[in-house]
């Protein structure tokens, strides 16, 4: 899966956790904060699953800002 | 705030550092991404949590959602703040503002100085939230700065000025949570510590750009600055806190202009050679094709920010209509196992969006953009080979630059979030102060505001985790509360200079997302000596004011 989309799809996850669990906590029908918590486990564990699958796709282009350029980045 | 039950020994320390050094250790140490790292140490947080804390599934639930909407304060800043660079930067914007600051001045070091140090601490001062880093990274790109520093002396220089910044949120915040019995003398005191970081950012850039040879040539302009922002800022403690960021901030902005005229920053000496923040040779009166835009036109984006930001924040009655909508969603009670418990919440941690930095940003940034369409700024930049323009390719990038932003700055505050709800950031800080005798407890009470602060990417968060913990902890010490709530904002502050969502967002704005922990490398070592400073001046303090 394309980086931007894998982060994309965690960042959707991560955000919807917030009101699942606000409302399944308070107000509303329980199942509704155990599916936050499970938004926010796969939203989380997206970008590490990155490295034990790592992608096909050629690293991204540098920015025109110049990190090739810069030597001394570390 | 917490139940006797919890134990505070080293086995439990250790495990509630755990998440900390599992962050740092890969970010620094095996440079993984901040995404990675940050959903990582989002999930060792929570392990340790339920394996150790006895921490039940709902208090994490509600611990890490809670960090969530924490999270989007900051984003609401990070994509405003990347929509503005891509609005400006499309158009050629910061190509004819790097040449027309090249022109205001022909000494490189005393334009650097000028945005990474001055203009940051000014738009701290008004705005926060990340703003500084967020506008003056990519600034310091355009002029030629190396990204890693372009995003690191922002971060350094302007976090003298996070405490008493966004007109004192961070201090009108520690009043809130803890009953001082001498306010002024607290925020004096402050003030006091806060000179640290402001004299040691403004050398430490010196240092970045040039060296030895930099620091003999600019020690007059540090001091002259550095007595207008931590002198300024510690007498206006004094007057009034809200404006003591503020006013200092802005005179020191106003005196850039006679300090420009100083026939000894006239031009940048030869005696320095050694430039390792910069990225081009040094160009002697190099003649350049025409700038996409003038300088003025250029800077339009931030005479208009600084506008609206200063109209609705300053202006009492504007500022009291415009808070007056806020959102945020209810939160029950949470406990733990140990009898940890953190409060309900109706509603939890309200965001008044209209009186949000964020929402400068945007408005700014649309602005910006219909007058640059309107002179045709993005026709004459689009790609001869038939390359898009315009808010298409506005959106693109937008999207490219701030999805992964996003989801580190969210992995991190659910991450402190979780830590706080189960008790974690308990254990850490009453751990120092079970083990350390009054004048070492006073000696790293910063430090305890460092670590809130590095976990939640805010001095207003640390003061709000630690303030009272701290208080607590000098009264049964007998220390002077001024000192240690003195140490502990001074400490929130200098923390932010390691904070990874203030990195995620530079590293983002600069176009280098994945280079945090080169970054984190920059800053770390300012932040322990900073932080080893204010310690001394700490045990100074509650020395001499008992």
């Amino acid at each position: 899966m394309n980086r931007l989309v894998t982060l994309a799809l965690s960042l959707a996850f991560l955000l919807i956790a917030f009101p699942l669990i606000s409302i399944g906590t308070t107000n509303g029908p329980p199942l509704l904060w155990w599916l936050g918590l499970m938004a926010l486990a796969i939203g989380g564990i997206l970008p590490p699953l990155r490295r034990v699958f790592p992608p096909k796709e050629p690293l991204p282009k540098p920015t025109k800002v110049g990190l090739p350029e810069d030597e001394r980045v570390s | 705030m917490t139940d006797p039950q919890i134990p505070v020994d080293l086995l439990q320390w250790g495990l509630a550092l755990l998440p900390i050094a599992v962050l740092m250790v890969l970010m620094v140490a095996l440079r993984w991404t901040a995404p990675q790292a940050g959903a990582f140490g989002m999930f060792a947080a929570a392990g340790i949590s339920l394996l150790a804390f006895r921490t039940p599934l709902e208090t994490l639930a509600v611990g890490g959602a809670k960090g969530v909407w924490d999270a989007l304060f900051i984003l609401y800043v990070v994509w405003p703040a990347l929509l503005l660079y891509q609005v400006t930067d499309q158009a050629g914007g910061y190509e004819a503002l790097r040449r027309g600051i090249t022109r205001f001045s022909n000494n490189e070091l005393f334009v650097v100085l000028a945005l990474g140090w001055v203009f940051s601490s000014f738009l701290q001062g008004i705005a926060g939230f990340g703003t500084p880093i967020a506008v003056v990274a990519p600034l310091l790109v355009a002029f030629g700065v190396r990204p890693i520093y372009a995003v690191a002396i922002p971060i350094i220089a302007h976090v003298w000025a996070k405490f008493f910044g966004t007109l004192a949120v961070g201090w009108l915040a520690t009043l809130q949570v803890v009953d001082l019995a001498d306010e002024a003398e607290v925020a004096f005191q402050t003030g006091l510590l806060l000179i640290i970081p402001v004299v040691l950012g403004g050398f430490t850039v010196v240092w970045m750009y040039g060296r030895g040879p930099a620091l003999r040539h600019a020690w007059p302009l540090v001091l002259i600055i550095a007595a207008i922002h931590g002198g300024g800022q510690a007498v206006m403690t004094l007057v009034d806190p809200v404006l003591s960021t503020f006013i200092p901030a802005t005179l020191a902005l106003l005196a850039l202009y006679p300090l420009s005229r100083w026939k000894r920053y006239a031009d940048l000496p030869d005696t320095i050679t050694d430039r390792p923040a910069m990225r081009t040779v040094r160009a002697h009166g190099a003649v350049e094709a025409a700038a996409p835009m003038s300088f003025a036109m250029s800077f339009l984006p931030y005479i208009l920010l600084t506008g609206l930001t200063i109209g609705a924040l300053v202006i009492e009655p504007l500022n009291a209509v415009l808070g007056r909508f806020s959102v945020g969603l209810p939160f029950p009670e949470a406990t733990t196992g140990y009898g940890v418990v953190r409060a309900a919440a109706e509603p939890y941690s309200p965001i008044a969006p209209l009186t949000h930095p964020g929402t400068f940003l945007i408005l700014t940034s649309v602005v910006t953009w219909m007058i640059y369409r309107a002179r045709g700024y993005y026709a004459a930049q689009a790609l001869p080979e038939g390359g898009e323009a315009g808010e298409r390719s506005v959106m693109r990038a937008l999207l490219a630059d701030a999805i992964p932003a996003s989801v580190p700055v969210i992995a991190f505050l659910a991450m402190a979030q979780i830590m706080n709800h189960s008790g974690q950031n308990d254990v850490l800080a009453l751990g120092i102060a079970a083990v350390a005798p009054a004048m070492a407890f006073a000696f790293l009470s910063g430090s305890i505001g460092a670590l809130g602060a590095f976990m939640t990417s805010s001095s207003t968060s640390s003061n709000v985790l630690f303030s009272d913990l701290q208080h607590s902890v000098a009264e049964l010490k007998s220390l002077p509360e001024a000192g240690i709530i003195a140490a502990q904002s001074a400490g929130g502050a200098i923390g932010n200079a390691i904070a990874p969502a203030n990195v995620v967002l530079g590293a983002s704005t600069a176009g280098i997302a994945g280079q945090e922990g080169a970054i984190i490398r920059k800053t770390l070592p300012w932040t322990i000596i900073a932080v080893v400073l204010t310690g001394a001046a700490t045990v100074l303090l509650v020395w001499v004011f008992p």
